[in-house]
Order: C-alpha cells, then structure tokens, then sequence
C-alpha cells in the first residue's frame, strides 16, 4: 500500500481506518471491511445550517446569509452544466443521496459495483457548481414543500421550537431548511459565494467504508481532484447567553397526545467548540443512569403512566451548542420534567450507584461496538467526528475508559434546573 | 452466502447466518398467525409482554439492568404484517463473545434468556400480571393512536385499508383501541397459549460462533408446548378490484398527502422478478420515471415514490403535494404508468433500473437486521431465495414481462389527506 497513509487501529475491537491528507488539500479516511459486499463513501463539507454567518478568508467583518442556503445549495449541487448527478450514478446502480446538518452537508453512495466510477461520479459533481436564474427558482417549489412536509411532522415541530425556546441567538434555533420566506432571497450568486467559502477541499473531508482499498480510493481522487486554494473559513461567534430563552413552549397540531421534549443548555463559553469524546461517553452513561430503561425515573414513569415506549433521553451535541434531550409522548408533560428534575437532584445528593454505572458503562460499549456493523453509521460518524476534532473510534475506547468521577464531574455541572426549558406539541 | 435452513419441529425452522464479520450476535423469534381483526390485538401485545420480563428477572427494571450487564443487549418486540398473516417477533442482541472484555459468553446467556421470556414467561396463577398487562394495553394502545402522527405513514396505510377492505391485508396489525381495551389478564395468556401451539415458528439466528446451541434451546422451547399443532400456511391474497374509491380525508395539515392504491391481478402478479423492476423504473429510485416528472420536470413535490408488496399484490404510489396540486400530480402519475404500460421508456432507463434493484439486493447482507427482514418476509414461501437470486433474477427481466406486470395493475382507491380550509387554500 502506498505510504502515504496513517492507519489507526481500535485496540478493542481491531477496527482500521487509514487517513491521508491529499495533495490538494481534502483530508481522505478510509475503513476498509472485510467480507462486506458494499461499499459506502461520503464527501462531506463542514458547512450546515447554522453557518448563516461567517468571516471568509482574510475578511473582519462577517457575512450573512439567508437561512436555509446550506440545503438550497445541496440540492442545486446535483445538477450540473450537463447533467444531473442522479442521472449519472443511474450508470452505475449506486444508490446515490445527501444530507444538510446543523453542522455539516454530506454527499454519499452505497454502491455494490463500479466502485470507482461512482466516487468518479461523486468527487466530480460535488466539485463542479452551476446555477442559473431559472434552475435556482425550479427547486423552490421540491423545497417549499419539504419544508411544508416539516411543518406538518409534529415531531420536528416539537424538537424545532425546543431549540428555539433554549436558544437567544445561536443559529441552531433556526430550521435546517429555512423558511418559505427565507429561501425566496436565495440567489444564483449567493450559492456560488456560499460554495467558494465552504466547498474548499481543506474544509471538507472524504470517508470510504466497506468493500475499499485505501490505494484505489487515491488514485481515484488523484485523477478527480481539483487543487484548491486553502481558504480559512471562521464560523462567527455566537453571543449566547447560558440561559434559556424561553421556559416553555406550546403548539397545537394534529396528534394522538402531548409530545414533548425536555431540554437542558450547556454552557459552551466560546460559542464554537464541541466535546471530546471521554465527555461525550460520559454524558451517555450519565443519562443511562438517569433515564435509561434500567433506571427508577423510567420505570416509575412508566408504571405511573406518565411515559410510553416512545421515550427516549439523548445527548445533542455539536459547534457551540450542547443540549440534553428528553422525549417522548406523555399525557402530562409538565409533571415528567417535574420527576426528571426530581431524579437530577436525588442522584447529585445520594450520588450514583457503583453497580448501575458498571452496568451503564458495559451498556454503552456493546452500543458503540455494536454501531461498527452498520458502514453508513460508521462513515456518517467518521465524518462528524472529523469536524469536531474528534479521532476515529473515539466513541469506542472512551465508553470502555469513563470513569465514575467524569460522570460525577458533569453531574455537578449541568442539569440545572433554571437551564431547562420544555416544548409540547398539544392535540388540537 | 447461502444460510442453512432446519425444521426443529413441525412447522418451525431455524435459519442459521453464520457469519464473522459482524460485531453482533442476533436471533430473531417469529410466530406468525392468520391476521383477523378479532385476533390481532390479543396476538400483537404478546411480543410486548414476553419482552418485558423472564423469570429469572420478573420485573422490567430487573430484566434491563440485567441486559444492560449483557453489554447492552437488547430484547425488542416487533408485530409484522407479512402478506396476510401477522407475525409477533422477539429479538435478541448483544455484541459478539469475541468483544467481551472479560471473556463471557454473551450469546449463550441471551439465548437462554430469551427462550426462557417466550416459553416461560412470568405468570400469575396461569395468567400474565395485571399490572403488567395494564402497561402493555396502555402502550399497544397508544401505539394505534398515535398512527395519525406520521401524515404520510398514515395516509398510506389508509389508502391500503380502502383499497383491501374486507381482507386480511387492510386488518391493522396492532389490531383496534376496542379490542385492545378489552384484553385481561386470561385472554392475553390464552392467545400466548394458542400462538405456542399453532402458529408457524421463524427461527433467524446470526451468530459468528455457529448456531447449533441456540438451535437446540428453541428445539427444547418448542418441545415443551403441549398439544403443538401448527396452522397451515393456506390464506391467499384476492387478486380482484373494484370500483374505484375516491376518499378525501381532512386534518389539520399545510400540505396534502396523495396516495393511489392499486392491485396486480391475473397471472402476471406471480412474476415476482418483473415487479420488482417495474416498481423500480416507475418510481423507486431518483432517476425514476415519476421522480424525473412529477418532482424534477413539474416541480410538484419533494418526494413521489412507488412500492410493491409482492404479498399481498399491492402497488402504492403516494406524492406530498399542495392541495390545489393534487389532481395535476395524479394525472402526471397515471401517465407516467401509462407509460410504462405501453413500453414508452429507454432501453437505458431500464437498464439503470435493473442496476439500483441489483445494487439494492446485494447490500441486504451487509447488515444483520435487513438480512433478517429479508427471510422472515419470506415466511410464507417453500423455499427461500437470496438476495444474490433476486439480483440475478431482475437481470434476466425482459421489458415485455415488464409491461406485461404494469398492466397487470387496477387502480383501486385514490385518497388524499388535505387540509382543512377546502380545495382553494
């Protein structure tokens, strides 16, 4: 194998992953799985949603752009000068889609045969914009009603106004896709701005995993990729606040129930950064103990009917932003974010029980192992990981290596009650 | 790979997917039973209910705390509708022994464990808690309630149910609220005891380590059930439509949701391979023929999709469109599968077609769960198939039999899940 890669090695579980930075400038993983029929490869831009302003290279004063132009321009990339990129991956069979994050867009296949020309496919579409007056305003409509179709999801409702009623000013309280008002400012020369910004291959990154070899994912990205110049992008500092904007948020929609969702801010200082992998294993096990289906809290919600099976606790995390979710449908609402807070307090006196972390620890490294099978679970977390600076299988060692004092540290120091808010979505 | 497929007793198999590459050990537990309205409900909380607990561990807390020592494992429950049967599913994961850091056999533990939940579930004086009961009840029931959350999931299924009323098919798997409601303590285990004796038993276990002892724990599970006399395979689906029903729907949503319901009938409807890429070329992928118009020509939509449900004959072909747009996005989709009808399509447009459905079945191995989804939708069939012989098999589809399946199809229902301010908002 040509040695210009670096491999990393899960000590645990004896997973690879090869990584160079190609000459150009993208940042190049590949994880090669052996036995696996398919091959999956993703082409990622750290650019999402809340990059609604920024300072592009060399420039102090921050550009603004309209929300929702992350995904405008995702969907605008698929079509070329010539043709459009689903057309040419019909060529190939690959099952060919893309994604716009808060943080992050991603381009991606999953592909049986005609590895090479697929990537092909990809490293040249994503790399060649064109937009025009009329093709801008055609995908107005597909996207006006993707955003009708949110409107109508009780469960993004319910999670969007969340963020809103947690956060003053930080981008992440605005929708991935925009608004039907938003989206209409959007124009061809605001997408190429965007793109020059963004789409530089020093900010982006690409993830190969399953059926690959390292060397045959070069040479196709030495014949596709274009040098690119090294733009530094900066995201702008968010001035936001620690506490929450709102306590309590309520909408009325067509549902069976109540759904909720129960927040709790982390103060990110810097307004950018995200969290290493050790604090993000012990958040998990955290809410394992917590909330986790072993826990008191849930049984007794359960048992007292005030839960069902939908409930869920999770940690949301990315650039700048950090918020504890719990979700669920529940009749009241109000009286689960009363058991919760009663829980928080109840574990910071009596502190955690030594047998109830061993086993949310042993819990957590069978999910992290287990999420190894999936080749787009581990190309999408490759590339998350990437952006946030975090390293290849970081998830696996740290949920083996959390200690009970790391826990403890982040009990003491979130949760608190005057950081929550909570957001309902109530039947008409 | 080609799994290895044994009767452990009459009317239940085990099939064994030994296999290295994945971190996990997975055995899936399918019973299935004649979906009736007047059964459904009873069978379905059944699964929830053996999840819950075993008699090693009697309460739900225990159980979890026990399978979270078991790296995690899980223990879902799952109720299918395969063609015209409901089949109640308990699943068991865990990582592989190899991955345990203290060198337990994790597989070994679960599989006892979940034979031990199904044939030995905790009872009270031969009937299942109360209390438990209540919860399960509460949670099955508002599972169906909250069916009208998800708009398009909900207006297909209605679609479905206007396009197959009167048949085992349109029957909700979950049952009603009604019968639900109605459940105790005694019938729930009086349906437990009738899925042990009758129902045909799917046994799907994908273990690194061989599956020999797991087979033998659901040999000896199946050999306790007394009187055992499983049901013969023999519903078949009504390959006849009627009239077309036209059902508009009102709800509080922005954008409406269009689902046409249509059914194969005749002797084309058992060219399976031909189908499956006709469903393809109209509308399972995005260079499909009604992604291409209906989305990207016409700009009505963002999604406009078709699927084929081989078991029950039913060709759904549903659009998020504004209201005021719906009559034009059903006229182009009638079109477009006009089309297809009269051979109006590219050699190329095939060819791509073939290519995403072969892509599609060569990837179904690489996860546990859609490999096994794949052979426990085959429940019904003598023989089981890959997905390598599904790819090949699309393959050797002629644009004949192609047509010949499209027009094989009979609209049957149209509806539309609109808004509430009328035809003009």
């Amino acid at each position: 194998m040509n040695n210009v890669w670096r491999e990393i090695a899960d000590s645990q579980t004896g997973e690879k992953c090869f990584i160079t930075t190609h000459p150009t400038g993208l940042p190049i993983m590949v994880c090669p799985k052996k036995g696996y029929r398919s091959t999956y490869a993703v082409f990622g831009a750290n650019y999402g949603s809340i990059d609604t302003a920024f300072y592009a290279d060399g420039s102090d004063t921050p550009t603004e752009v309209p929300a929702g132009i992350a995904h405008y321009l995702e969907h605008k990339l698929f079509e070329n000068e010539d043709s459009g990129a689903f057309e040419r991956y019909a060529k190939t069979g690959a099952s060919a889609n893309a994604y716009t994050g808060f943080d992050r867009t991603a381009y991606l296949f999953t592909c049986t045969d005609k590895f090479e020309e697929s990537l092909e496919i990809l490293l040249d579409f994503v790399q060649s914009p064109y937009f025009t007056e009329e093709s801008v305003r055609k995908e107005q409509g597909i996207i006006g009603q993707e955003i009708q179709m949110g409107m109508d999801s009780p469960f993004r409702q319910v999670f969007y106004n969340l963020l809103k009623a947690l956060y003053h000013n930080h981008p992440i309280r605005i929708e991935i896709a925009g608004t039907l008002e938003s989206i209409s400012k959007i124009t061809p020369e605001l997408l190429y701005g965007c793109y020059k910004t963004f789409y530089n291959l020093h900010n982006m990154v690409l993830v190969v995993v399953g059926n690959a070899e390292p060397d045959s994912v070069l040479s196709v990205a030495d014949r596709c990729l274009k040098p690119s110049e090294d733009r530094r992008v900066k995201r702008a500092p968010v001035d936001e606040p620690p506490q929450v904007a709102e306590k309590r948020v309520v909408k009325k929609m067509p549902v069976s129930k109540p759904l909720f969702y129960i927040g709790f801010k982390n103060y990110i200082p810097d307004g950018i950064s995200c969290r290493p992998a050790a604090q993000l294993a012990a958040a998990n096990v955290l809410l394992e103990v917590l909330a986790g289906r072993a826990s008191p809290l849930y049984n007794r919600l359960m048992e007292s009917g005030l839960i069902n099976s939908t409930f869920d606790a999770d940690y949301f995390d990315g650039p700048g932003f950090g918020t504890w979710l719990f979700s669920g449908e529940s009749s009241d609402p109000d009286k689960v974010a009363g058991e919760i807070l009663q829980e928080i307090n109840r574990i910071r006196r009596e502190g955690i029980e030594s047998s109830a972390f061993d086993a949310a620890k042993k819990a957590l490294y069978g999910r992290q192992v287990a999420a190894l099978n999936d080749i787009e679970l581990v190309g999408d977390r490759l590339v998350a990981d990437y952006f946030s600076g975090r390293e290849p299988f970081s998830a696996v060692s740290a949920a083996a290596s959390v200690s009970e004092k790391q826990v403890r540290a982040l009990l003491d120091s979130c949760l608190g009650e005057d950081r929550m808010a909570v957001s309902i979505v109530m039947p008409e | 790979m080609r799994p290895v497929q044994k009767t452990i007793s009459p009317g239940a198999s085990i099939l064994a997917i030994d296999d290295d590459r994945f971190k996990t050990a997975r055995i899936t537990a399918a019973f299935l039973l004649p979906l009736r309205e007047e059964t459904a409900s009873a069978n379905a909380i059944l699964p929830f209910l053996l999840r819950r607990s075993s008699v090693d561990y009697p309460s739900f807390s225990q159980l979890q705390r026990r399978l979270n020592q078991l790296y995690g494992a899980r223990i879902t429950a799952d109720v299918y509708r395969i063609g015209y049967y409901q089949a109640m599913s308990v699943t068991a994961t865990s990582i592989d022994n190899r991955f345990a850091l203290y060198g337990e056999d994790v597989t070994d533990k679960l599989a006892e464990l979940l034979c031990s939940m199904i044939f030995n579930p905790v009872m009270e004086n031969g009937r299942f808690p109360a209390a438990d009961t209540e919860q399960e009840k509460r949670c099955l029931a508002e599972l169906i309630k909250s069916e009208i959350n998800e708009k398009r999931l909900y207006a297909r299924r209605r679609c479905e149910q206007i396009l197959c009323e009167g048949e085992g098919y349109a029957v909700n798997r979950y049952g009603s609220i009604e019968n639900v409601d109605a459940l105790t303590p005694q019938s729930v285990a009086d349906a437990w005891k009738n899925m042990l004796e009758t129902a045909q038993v799917r046994i799907i276990s994908q273990c690194a380590a061989g599956s020999e002892k797991i087979a033998r724990q659901f040999e000896r599970g199946l050999g306790s059930v007394e009187g055992r006399a499983p049901i013969a395979l023999d519903e078949k689906p009504r390959r006849d439509v009627g009239e077309v029903r036209d059902v508009t729907e009102r709800m509080g949503v922005s954008q409406a949701k269009l689902v046409l319901g249509f059914k194969a009938v005749g002797e084309a409807r058992d060219d399976i391979p031909a189908f499956r890429l006709m469903n393809a070329l109209l509308g399972g992928t995005p260079h499909s023929l009604l992604f291409k118009n209906v989305r990207e020509k016409l700009s009505l939509c963002y999604y406009c999709a078709s699927s084929y449900d081989r078991l029950g004959g039913v060709l759904l072909i549903d659009s998020g469109v504004e209201q005021k747009n719906a009559k034009l996005a059903q006229d182009e989709i009638l079109r477009q599968l006009d089309a297809v009808c009269r051979g109006d399509f590219t050699e190329q447009e095939l060819e791509s077609a073939k290519k995403s459905a072969v892509n599609q079945y060569k990837t179904v191995g690489d996860l546990q769960s859609t490999l096994a989804n794949w052979y426990i939708g085959q429940s019904l069939d003598p023989e089981i198939s890959t997905p390598e012989q599904a790819a090949a098999e699309i393959l050797d589809v002629t644009p004949e039999r192609v047509i010949k399946a499209a027009r094989s199809v009979r609209l049957g229902a149209v509806y539309t899940l609109a808004g509430e301010g009328g035809e003009n908002e």
